[in-house]
């Protein structure tokens, strides 16, 4: 995935786009990689899915620009790369697109603990934090 | 509300965009808080991809597959009750001693009323699949001529 320093979307429509799905809008997000997002968070918090589901939004919320890894392309669509320190005890990686189709909506491929160092924009470095014990 | 076709949007696993919305009853496994992974026997719609059967989900499909999920555990476990006590005509009483939980607990279960923990459904699971050599095996006071096996 080829790699670019800055982010393509704005961090404020990310965040705009989460809070019209908190408020209702249910479609505003689409989980098109469960195993990579939802299913590794319900391993690591041990929790439900509708407590994931929340984990994961409030956990993008507290995104800040200094997040910012990287901007790559992957079958042919831009995506955004974050990382999020320390949240819940874990660094985890985050990467999404946001598809303009009919007002926006947020395509979120992952959202799980980083498996391999991962240098942020700002310097910071996030370490690994979680091994999987689950086969 | 117009609900969003995602038919066009792009698979997190495979990158197709050919996403079909579909019931997907006994056809989707998924890990489920502690349960390593269920089967969700109840009618239940979401996004599959018509390439990798990858299933993706929007907001209100989430919520759908949380309660299917909940659905589908109960009756797993109350169909174990029945196909337990049905073949090796054990009373609830001893099973529930067997279980190591209260009558009025498996009670509630076999109702569908409470979402049984991981590890009873499990240990229900297991004994229904033999409930005869089982239930003995569990409760070794039991007689094996007091169980009665059917066909």
């Amino acid at each position: 995935m080829p790699i670019q320093q800055t982010p393509k979307f704005k961090l404020e429509d990310v965040k705009r786009i989460i809070e019209d799905f908190v408020k209702g809008k249910d479609d505003a997000i689409f989980f098109s990689a469960k195993t990579r997002s939802l299913n590794c968070v319900m391993e690591v918090l041990e929790c439900d899915l509708k407590e994931a589901k929340k984990f994961i939004l409030t956990g993008m919320l507290k995104l800040e620009e200094g997040d910012f890894a990287c901007r790559g392309v992957q079958w042919n669509t831009t995506m955004d790369t974050y990382g999020l320190e320390n949240y819940q005890e874990h660094n985890w990686y985050v990467k999404f697109s946001i598809c303009d189709e009919d007002g926006g909506y947020i395509e979120q491929v992952s959202f799980h603990p980083v498996e391999q160092v991962l240098r942020l924009q700002n310097g910071r470095v996030l370490h690994v934090t979680y091994k999987e014990t689950k086969v | 509300m117009k609900k969003r076709d995602f038919s066009h949007a792009q698979c997190g696993e495979c990158g197709e965009r050919q996403f079909i919305y579909k019931n997907l009853k006994d056809s989707y496994k998924t890990r489920w808080k502690d349960f390593p992974k269920i089967t969700i026997s109840v009618d239940f719609t979401a996004w599959e991809c018509q390439i990798c059967k990858n299933v993706a989900f929007s907001g209100s499909d989430l919520d759908s597959l949380d309660n299917a999920a909940n659905e589908s555990i109960r009756s797993q476990a109350s169909a174990f009750i029945e196909v337990i006590k049905s073949r090796s005509k054990i009373t609830s009483k001893k099973l529930s001693t067997i279980l190591g939980v209260s009558p009025e607990y498996l009670s509630v279960i076999n109702s569908k009323t409470k979402t049984p923990s991981f590890q009873l459904w499990n240990l229900l699971r297991v004994i229904s699949q033999d409930p005869c050599g089982m239930v003995a095996r569990f409760d070794p006071n039991e007689s094996k001529s007091d169980i009665i096996v059917s066909a």
